[in-house]
């Protein structure tokens, strides 16, 4: 729970920071980066984790 | 031409990739590399040595975000390592055979150093975009649930402008097993077949007790032994399941094997038995005869078996699988006498038909439900509207029968598995169109209109040469005057199921639009009167205010 509230606050920080920058600059490889990395995190828990099949996701 | 493979899902799913994999890797002017996780990596010990396997580091990653505060900069820093890896690369070609969003990203970051791509990938405002045909249908109807009824493998090809013949769908080679399962396998005197006990997802998987029944009905109606695999997570299940007598022909190798010694077992069985996950679709590789249990959370057109003789068994739930039916099977299997095929039911055929046609440009067809040619009719009827409040986007008006018309697109697929072929198409058509001026936006969003009205009005001209109902259900008022009887006689509980049936059958009767918001109240009414236990009042309002009101709307109609 501790780790899934951690990973939430990650995704959400990552996201916000990605806003910011398109808010200002427009979309580019940063922001495109940045959501990367928040969508890596999304699937990383539904994905590696057994009780959830991938299908989903797609 | 250097191309990477993009399959960041799971075992399974690597599986069902090899053979386009391998495909793509005989071609003499493809250099292939592969991008999997490196929780995943083992689903790639057998491929061939020249396809290039790189790992996302997924592991370190997540440490790094769990580690400290903000995790995610050192995570940065290592996903940057493997990107700058993948970027040296300079691949000419991207190919993301996983669908999924972060996989969108990252196939956005080759194309903006110039890659060209196909699968998901992003506009240039981050928005979700798909460049070929392929990917476009793989969004608007693949998944459970949905209408696809083309195998996984065969659209993963299609996307590398690869056709796979038979030969193409099994491997000469594979892995060898490590000694001690080589050992065990030895020491089996009579032909064996392998059960596969556990599933990647629990809502896949069969109890023990329905694996406990299938083991004692396939050891007294057959005289195979039978090799059970899985996960060392799944040995307590195959422990729980295995029966106390017989146990003589039963050898449990769960959490006593490698993944890719799989491949050996499985190719030396004489059947595979298994729900959906990995172990199938490696003996689809190895080409051994495969019974497949599956159920209402998988499609099995699409991640069902490939060998040359498989059948499935489809329930909808899999507590309902008769053990009894299994041996029968296994043997027909093991004996040539079942064919490689997912059965259909008549409703999945006429989809098939509609995929095909609004797809393939096949003939459409003219056997349809009593609710679709209501919701066509009233689609094709709205069309010219819609398309001339696209043409006034700000006016408020335009604005308000815009987000009816999507509303009404919804409830057209959520009441009808024709139509519902048909709104997903034009779903993932629209999500095609890019980023640019209000104009330029306004023209595609016209022009994807037009093409949807196209393919309604030659779907209806063709209906109207000839059209048959498939469903055979009472005409609605036949099934009201039932629900009004149990209500006045009091038989409650038949009178509820016949109250739900009704209301499903005929939701294309209460869909938005004409009449809806009578429909509206006239619901609250018959709420209140069901809340109150007064049924003689339900059975007043269904038999004279409901059927009055159906009945101007079926004239309507």
């Amino acid at each position: 729970m501790k780790t899934e509230k951690k990973l939430q606050t990650a995704i959400q920080r990552l996201e916000q920071s990605a806003q910011k920058i398109i808010d200002t600059r427009g979309y580019s490889s940063e922001p495109n980066k940045l959501k990367m990395l928040a969508e890596f995190i999304k699937e990383q828990l539904r994905n590696e984790d057994s009780r959830y099949s991938t299908r989903p996701i797609r | 031409m250097k191309t990477l493979v993009i399959q960041l899902a799971r075992f399974g799913d690597i599986y069902l990739t090899w053979p386009t994999l391998i495909k793509m890797s005989k071609q003499l002017d493809q250099e292939v590399h592969l991008l999997v996780r490196e929780t995943f990596k083992s689903a790639t010990i057998g491929l061939p040595e020249n396809i290039i396997v790189h790992t996302l580091p997924s592991v370190s990653m997540m440490s790094a975000i769990l580690s400290h505060e903000s995790g995610e900069d050192q995570a940065m820093d290592i996903f940057d390592g493997l990107l700058d890896q993948l970027y040296s690369q300079k691949f000419d070609q991207i190919l993301n055979l996983s669908f999924s969003p972060f996989s969108s990203y990252l196939t956005r970051s080759f194309e903006e150093l110039g890659a060209q791509v196909k699968g998901y990938t992003r506009h240039s405002d981050g928005f979700l975009n798909f460049h070929d045909d392929t990917s476009a249908y793989f969004y608007a109807q693949v998944g459970p649930g949905r209408a696809n009824q083309f195998h996984l493998s065969d659209i993963m090809a299609m996307m590398a402008d690869l056709d796979l013949a038979d030969e193409d769908r099994h491997i000469s080679v594979w892995p060898k097993a490590q000694s001690s399962v080589q050992q065990t396998l030895n020491s089996i005197s009579s032909e064996f077949i392998v059960f596969h006990v556990g599933a990647s997802d629990l809502g896949k998987a069969l109890s023990s007790y329905q694996i406990r029944q299938i083991i004692l009905e396939l050891l007294q109606e057959t005289s195979y032994s039978i090799v059970l695999i899985g996960s060392s997570k799944e040995s307590q299940l195959a422990q729980e399941s295995k029966p106390r007598v017989g146990s003589e022909r039963i050898f449990d190798l769960t959490g006593k094997t490698q993944l890719p010694d799989l491949f050996s077992v499985i190719q030396q069985a004489q059947c595979l038995l298994g729900v959906d996950s990995a172990p199938i679709h490696m003996a689809s590789l190895v080409d051994t005869p495969t019974l497949n249990f599956s159920c209402r959370h998988v499609n099995s057109f699409e991640t069902g078996p490939k060998s040359s003789k498989f059948k499935v068994m489809r329930t909808k739930e899999l507590s309902e699988i008769d053990p009894l039916l299994i041996s029968d099977l296994v043997l027909g299997l093991c004996e040539s006498t079942v064919h490689a095929e997912v059965e259909c039911t008549d409703e999945e055929r006429l989809i098939g038909e509609m995929i095909r046609s609004v797809y393939l440009g096949t003939p459409y067809v003219r056997t349809i439900f009593k609710s679709t040619g209501f919701v066509l009719t009233q689609c094709l009827d709205l069309l010219p509207s819609v398309a001339k409040a696209y043409e006034t986007p700000q006016d408020p008006k335009s604005r308000e029968l815009m987000s009816i018309f999507d509303d009404l697109m919804k409830s057209y697929a959520d009441s009808d598995v024709l139509m519902k072929v048909i709104v997903n198409w034009f779903d993932a058509e629209r999500i095609r169109i890019p980023p640019g001026t209000i104009s330029a936006i306004q023209e595609k969003t016209l022009g994807v209109l037009d093409n949807l009205q196209y393919v309604l009005m030659d779907w209806a001209r063709q209906l109207g040469e000839s059209v048959q109902f498939l469903d055979q259900s009472e005409d609605w008022s036949v099934q009201l005057d039932h629900v009004v009887k149990h209500f006045r006689f009091y038989n409650l509980e038949e009178g509820m199921e016949e109250l739900q049936s009704f209301l499903s059958t005929n939701s294309h009767l209460f869909s938005n639009g004409i009449l809806s918001s009578e429909a509206s109240s006239l619901q609250k009414k018959i709420e209140g009167a069901l809340k109150d236990s007064d049924y003689s009042r339900a059975a007043d309002l269904l038999e004279y205010d409901l059927r009055t009101l159906l009945s101007t709307k079926d004239m309507i109609a």
